[in-house]
């Protein structure tokens, strides 16, 4: 399942994808996975993600039912 | 940017993945290796020993650290456990039994001493088997079962 939020919330924070990767220690491959669905991160990449968005777990990477 | 030096996750298991599928192959051309030597050009041990040792070692290796980890070595529930051990033995013992028929077909005469050192060695080779996996799989569970009660006491 894609992930919007993330895309959304990294455009809020007027990062690239690549911005993004740097920030948190991987690739920019791994993000664009990530966004499009294709990769599940562990938790301690979720978190450095959170913190580098200001965002939450549950606003960036809970799946709602209506998401599934 | 403080998490710059943190190694990228899903490269790392990609990374892990080729390595394991390399490992693979290298045991099945290493097997194939072993085989074709013994049986097709019947070389003496020395000459494919290194190989010999090489996969023996290997195959030691995972179980071992398999055994040491608490991991199951046999992806198999308990309920079904005796069956595979079963039907691994046989297809084992079918397979050294044909071997060893094959082998020895071109020296010897197939007669009564014959089928009945062949009846024998798939006998032997049923029983090693099978004894030789339940044997793995109690020193698995009694690892498993020391590492829960680890947890436990530390809980």
């Amino acid at each position: 399942m894609k992930n919007i939020r993330m895309k959304v919330a990294r455009v809020e924070q007027d990062m690239t994808q690549e911005d993004l990767a740097i920030s948190v220690g991987v690739t920019r491959q791994t993000i664009s996975m990530i966004e499009s669905g294709n990769y599940n991160p562990s938790i301690g990449l979720c978190i450095e993600i959170c913190k580098v968005l200001k965002r939450t777990l549950d606003e960036l990477f809970w799946e709602e039912k209506n998401e599934k | 940017m403080k998490n710059k030096n943190i190694s990228d996750e899903r490269t790392n298991n990609v990374k892990r993945k080729i390595c394991s599928e390399g490992f693979g192959l290298i045991m099945i051309i290493l097997l194939g290796s072993i085989l074709i030597q013994q049986f097709a050009y019947q070389a003496p041990f020395q000459q494919y020993g290194v190989e010999f040792v090489c996969f023996f070692g290997g195959c030691y290796y995972l179980i071992i650290r398999s055994i040491f980890l608490g991991n199951n070595v046999y992806e198999v529930p308990n309920t079904k456990i005796r069956k595979f051990f079963i039907i691994n033995s046989i297809t084992s013992s079918s397979v050294i039994t044909i071997i060893s028929v094959v082998s020895r077909m071109k020296n010897d005469t197939v007669d009564f001493e014959f089928i009945g050192l062949s009846v024998f060695l798939f006998i032997v080779a049923f029983c090693v088997t099978y004894f030789v996996q339940l044997l793995i799989h109690r020193i698995n569970r009694n690892r498993q079962n020391k590492l829960i009660n680890e947890m436990n006491k530390s809980n």
